[in-house]
């Protein structure tokens, strides 16, 4: 009988190996256990959490693991890992301890052909020609069309100017050797008109005035300029792109900026915040594996094992501050975020739509006062209605602005 | 003295071009920018996320002290292990304190549940946040009782505090008291999602 036993179990691995190497050539789903199609639905609801096909997450890597276990096994293992375990079977008590003893749910509710749809997904894996229908989300090369289309354009139309330019000059050439004149080059011509030009005063006379002028507005706005840096767009340490997370992903500013509505700094999240997502999201679709590599070198995380390195002295990421007020000034994220309830973008401006984040705003003083006179604060809160009621007898007004309630006293801001 | 006017009369045109080009290109936004006594902008002291070299790993920014609580601030005992989950699970009474919560709080933790979890779990807590529909994500659980049977308050909270599997700790994010409002809505839409069933 034991005898009986292995062998059904060797040629059983023998069928097994057979259905990868066929299912790597052609795959037909006569040859697997399961239905691919509604194993990935399965997979994609129930496993994928802690499982991958190609690689460790929480748990090992699902592709070829029927050439790695028995199906029964694997049936077992699936159905109630813990009852598996009580029975004392040694394989899954060595695969407890290895992943540290995070144990599986049990999956009670899953029928033997819905485990055997997931291992023959787990067979044919991800592949674009396979039943399961959609494959993987090809992801689309990084188009940057419009920037090179432009200089194109500008030189095709360059081009274009020069060559009329020569066919007039040649034009004018020969109609000159038909008067019977010399005929002349652009230069020559072009310095007799010049010639012409000085000659006349009042043209002078004009264009030192459009030129002062010129300058004078450049001058004045240069130092208008002098501490106001709009448009602030530094090179950061991670080519962090706002645009896919706040914007694609459409996730809140305020997951990672968590302190905006809790204390006077808005924080720069920690590369551990990071983690939250990317400890599963490995790979970016611009960059690929370089960016997020750059978090796991902060805070010590090995893509080969998939876990964090101990005893790792974690390295800061260096981000480069955008928005600099000066210190003669005081400002508070809370009291803005929280007490006055205004958007992020009301200051930041489109983030959301920000490859490359800059700021937005003056951040000047006239900017925040201007803010201060139009911003009207919410008067709804009954327990003021007193002090609400003689603001608003004291300026004849239904409507309280940030300066009547003194948003503009100098010390609020500078002290 | 024909070609000299000639040559003058181009050189004033070549310094127009040449002024009014670079001062439309002055302005390097990789740059802060220019500062007038730079000395009242900056102070001298450290700030927030500075590099501090007085301590050794050059942190501004420096933790709290292991073990420090805020005063008012609730205390979860359990550490980071898969013993402490299991325990978890067998409690299944919130905290005296926050056994009742107010309309206000409620929303509060619908707020917060909405920026810190709904990304993922979805806004109904059926495992469809928006970056599992974008498929970046995979197998994020649904609440309802089917998928997820023995989850208590404490669980939820062990794993807001915690993480568990893939899921990273929120205790930054979500702190203590408000962690247990957001208990209360995901509780709440369990239910709802039980009752759909």
């Amino acid at each position: 009988m034991k005898i009986m036993k292995k062998c059904v179990s060797r040629l059983r691995m023998v069928w097994v190996v057979l259905c990868v190497m066929l299912s790597s050539l052609m795959v037909s789903a006569q040859d697997l256990p399961g239905d691919p199609a509604n194993g990935r639905k399965l997979f994609n609801a129930q496993c994928a959490a802690c499982h991958k096909l190609d690689r460790r997450l929480v748990g090992p890597a699902m592709a070829g693991i029927t050439e790695r276990r028995s199906q029964e096994w694997l049936i077992r293992w699936i159905r109630n890992n813990a009852e598996l375990r009580a029975s004392g079977d040694k394989d899954a008590i060595a695969v407890y301890e290895e992943y540290n003893r995070s144990a599986m749910p049990a999956f009670p509710l899953l029928s033997d052909q819905d485990i055997l749809d997931i291992l023959a997904y787990t067979i044919v894996g991800d592949q674009p020609a396979s039943p399961a229908g959609d494959g993987p989300v090809t992801t689309q090369a990084p188009a940057k069309p419009e920037r090179g289309l432009n200089v194109w354009v500008l030189a095709g139309l360059s081009l274009f100017l020069l060559i009329l330019l020569m066919i007039l000059v040649k034009v004018k050439n020969t109609l000159k050797v038909i008067k019977g004149e010399e005929p002349t080059s652009v230069l020559e011509d072009f310095s007799k008109g010049v010639q012409v030009a000085v000659k006349n005063q009042k043209l002078i006379v004009l264009l030192t005035v459009v030129v002062s002028v010129f300058l004078l507005k450049e001058l004045y706005w240069g130092l208008m300029s002098i501490g106001v840096e709009q448009g602030y767009m530094p090179e950061q340490p991670i080519a962090f792109s706002h645009k896919i997370h706040a914007g694609e992903n459409g996730i809140d500013c305020k997951y990672c900026h968590y302190g905006a509505e809790k204390g006077k700094h808005s924080n720069i999240p920690s590369a551990a915040l990071c983690m939250n997502c990317h400890k599963y999201i490995q790979e970016g679709p611009k960059y690929g594996t370089a960016e997020i590599d750059k978090i796991y070198a902060a805070v010590g995380f090995d893509r080969e094992t998939q876990s964090y390195i101990e005893g790792y002295e974690e390295k800061p990421v260096k981000w480069v501050r955008v928005h600099n007020l000066p210190d003669l000034s005081y400002f508070n994220h809370a009291q803005h975020v929280n007490v006055a309830g205004l958007e992020c973008q009301t200051c930041h401006g489109p983030v959301e739509e920000m490859e490359v984040l800059y700021q937005y705003s003056e951040l000047t003083m006239g900017w925040c006062i201007n803010c201060h006179r139009e911003t009207e604060v919410n008067i709804e809160n009954g327990y003021y209605k007193d002090l609400h009621d003689k603001l608003k007898a004291k300026y004849k007004s239904d409507k309280i602005t940030a300066e009547m309630i003194g948003g503009l006293e100098c010390g609020k801001c500078h002290y | 003295m024909g070609t000299i006017t000639e040559m003058n009369s181009l050189k004033v045109f070549a310094a127009i071009i040449f002024l009014s080009v670079f001062a439309s290109c002055s302005r390097d936004y990789s740059k802060p920018g220019r500062e007038y006594m730079p000395n009242m902008y900056r102070v001298a002291s450290y700030k927030t996320y500075e590099p501090n070299p007085n301590f050794k790993d050059s942190l501004g920014a420096r933790p709290v002290i292991e073990g420090t609580v805020p005063r008012g601030y609730f205390v979860y005992e359990a550490q980071n292990t898969p013993e402490a989950y299991e325990a978890s699970l067998k409690r299944k009474e919130f905290p005296s304190r926050y056994r009742e919560i107010s309309e206000k709080d409620f929303e509060e933790g619908k707020r917060q549940y909405t920026i810190y979890c709904a990304v993922c779990h979805g806004e109904k807590g059926d495992g469809n946040g928006i970056l599992v529909e974008k498929e970046k994500f995979a197998g994020v659980p649904s609440y309802a009782s089917a998928s997820r049977p023995g989850l208590t308050p404490v669980s939820i909270y062990h794993v807001i505090t915690y993480g568990k599997g893939v899921m990273g700790s929120h205790a930054a994010q979500v702190l203590p008291d408000d962690r247990w409002k957001v208990v209360h809505y995901v509780l709440h839409l369990r239910e709802e999602l039980d009752k759909n069933n």
